[in-house]
């Protein structure tokens, strides 16, 4: 009795830690999502005005030095690192994403140059700041589109509107694109490949939430790995795409998109052969037990 | 009335305890005003900055040469690490604090030598400042030694009242120093005075040790070694029995987080090295 309760004991914590990992995990994503809301807007606006400078003060004073350890990473640190990073991002072409950028941004936020040693990954954290803000800016982009153009998007089909947000998304690098490349190397470094990991799978999960899927099996996760493995090879082509106005690229999509479908109907036709393939089977197997007397009744 | 008068006797009571309560803080308050630890010594806070200033001047000849024994040389990887935690780039002006020998300034500008354009600094780019006339000389001469004494400049300097202006640096740097301050909250205070908004605080400075078995180890070296070889080769006992004592009166990487933090500074960490020996502190003000 007593090693049955104990299992029933752990059995429900287990329960317990896993709502917790799926809950908390939600709970995450609200936050970012409410974020990517001001930062939007703070890209949008372009400089804060003199609003916000002062909520930002009452925020200092209400916020205690005196607490524990990550009182460090206040709300208030968090959102000077954002101003310097975007300010940071006009001075990506002369500089490429290096330190270089982060410190000539600093210096136009008012900042000493020094205020760099604040990102340890240096480019690395220019190239994650851009992301993210890329990413939550197609998040409001979608959101838009999915409350004004929900008719639209039911006569377009979720294919296309998948393929539309890709596009969307894609679009924004352009003014980067000479120095793509070297983001790319940048997000593949161990240091920063998981958070580039992580913020390719906001991005993925945002439009397929945004499409209206509701799938909770296993296409869950295979719509997101391919969507993502889309992206991943549609931006290497860009980046070597020579064309006007990338008309290549947005070709290359297309038939990567045609591709998935294929492979869809394909997968059909192969379900459906299969059942054939297995019905032949029977079939002939009883065919070969007539012929050689092993089916008579009789026997 | 038997009762009445039981009560204003309490009463009495209770203001004479308050009374005494009240001169007896007052007197401990004082204490506690007034002195402060040398080593593991409680003295007055003027007798230290004397005492301290007259350790530094005994020991300033040997300083490099102890540094390197006592440590085996590790100090000078430890700086090299710190200097390569600043990210030293050309046009930004550092403040050297409590750096009389210039090693921090010296790897500074080796570190830049590669980035810079022009043969030579613009002036008052690199400061080092020392409360010790006799530490600087030492290190007055080991830059016109190396040819680059036009490249550094020298000030005497206390770091807890420094002659600059608000607002001057990008970078303070203080390394095995603020541990002999009689104030360091004021020293702190000061370094975010010369601060320019975005400029950084960076202290090396040792630490308490992390790991319990080492510590013994580590305390054992300090205590039973160090002053030996302090009197052997500098001839100064009480110099470095201070040393390993002012050690341990330093707060440890915690709470001394939680002093940067007090005086204004964002973004504090630090960085443990060689098991906590060391440490490591930066800080933003911004």
């Amino acid at each position: 009795m007593a090693t049955l309760s104990s299992v029933r004991i752990s059995f429900a914590k287990s329960l317990n830690l896993m709502r917790c990992v799926v809950f908390g995990s939600q709970k995450v994503r609200l936050c970012h999502n409410q974020n990517g809301g001001q930062d939007g807007d703070k890209a949008t606006s372009g400089n804060n005005n003199q609003s916000e400078n002062t909520s930002d003060e009452k925020d200092e004073t209400t916020y205690d030095y005196t607490s524990d350890e990550g009182s460090d990473e206040g709300l208030d640190d968090e959102s000077i690192s954002e101003r310097i990073l975007t300010a940071a991002l006009q001075f990506v072409p002369e500089y490429g994403w290096t330190a270089q950028a982060i410190v000539e941004g600093a210096k136009i936020e008012g900042f000493s140059g020094m205020a760099e040693g604040m990102f340890p990954r240096e480019g690395g954290d220019l190239v994650l700041h851009f992301i993210n803000m890329c990413n939550l800016d197609l998040g409001d982009y979608l959101a838009d589109n999915s409350r004004t153009q929900e008719e639209i998007r039911k006569t377009i089909g979720q294919n296309d509107f998948i393929k539309n947000a890709v596009e969307v998304r894609l679009k924004m690098i352009i003014p980067y694109i000479d120095s793509w490349p070297q983001a790319m190397s940048l997000m593949a470094y161990p240091s920063n490949a998981v958070d580039a990991f992580q913020s390719v799978a906001n991005m993925t999960d945002d439009i397929w939430y945004h499409s209206n899927d509701t799938s909770t099996d296993i296409s869950w996760y295979t719509k997101r790995t391919s969507l993502a493995a889309i992206y991943g090879v549609t931006e290497l082509y860009m980046v070597q795409d020579k064309s006007q106005e990338f008309e290549d690229t947005w070709m290359f999509l297309d038939r990567r998109f045609q591709d998935i479908r294929n492979t869809s109907s394909m997968k059909q036709c192969c379900d459906k052969a299969g059942e054939d393939i297995a019905n032949l089977a029977c079939s002939t197997l009883t065919l070969v037990r007539n012929i050689t007397g092993f089916n008579k009744w009789n026997r | 009335m038997a009762a009445g008068r039981q009560l204003s006797k309490g009463l009495l009571r209770k203001l004479q305890n308050t009374a005494k309560n009240i001169l007896f803080y007052r007197c401990f308050s004082n204490i506690n005003e007034e002195t402060t630890h040398f080593g593991y010594e409680t003295i007055s806070k003027e007798e230290k900055s004397e005492r301290v200033h007259h350790v530094f001047h005994n020991v300033a000849d040997k300083y490099d040469l102890m540094n390197d024994l006592m440590s085996g040389g590790i100090h000078r990887v430890w700086k090299d690490y710190f200097i390569s935690k600043i990210h030293p780039r050309y046009g930004n002006k550092l403040l050297d604090v409590a750096g009389g020998t210039g090693d921090i300034a010296m790897r500074y500008l080796n570190y830049i030598k590669y980035e810079r354009r022009k043969a030579m600094l613009p002036e008052n780019q690199i400061i080092v400042c020392d409360v010790n006339q006799a530490m600087l000389h030492v290190g007055k001469r080991k830059a016109e030694h190396l040819g680059i004494n036009q490249e550094i400049s020298w000030v005497c300097g206390n770091g807890e009242d420094l002659p600059f202006e608000d607002n001057s640096f990008d970078v303070y740097t203080i390394a095995f120093g603020i541990r002999n301050f009689t104030n360091i909250e004021k020293a702190l205070d000061e370094a975010y005075r010369v601060l320019a908004p975005g400029g950084r605080f960076m202290c090396l400075e040792f630490s308490a040790v992390t790991n319990p078995v080492l510590e013994r180890l580590y305390d054992m070296y300090s205590f039973q070694v160090i002053p030996i070889m302090g009197q052997i080769i500098a001839k100064d006992w009480d110099s470095y029995q201070y040393l390993v004592e002012s050690i341990r009166q330093f707060p440890d990487q915690d709470e001394f987080s939680k002093m940067i933090n007090d005086s204004g500074f964002r973004m504090v960490n630090y960085e443990n090295l060689t098991f906590g020996i060391a440490a490591i502190h930066s800080a933003f003000k911004l």
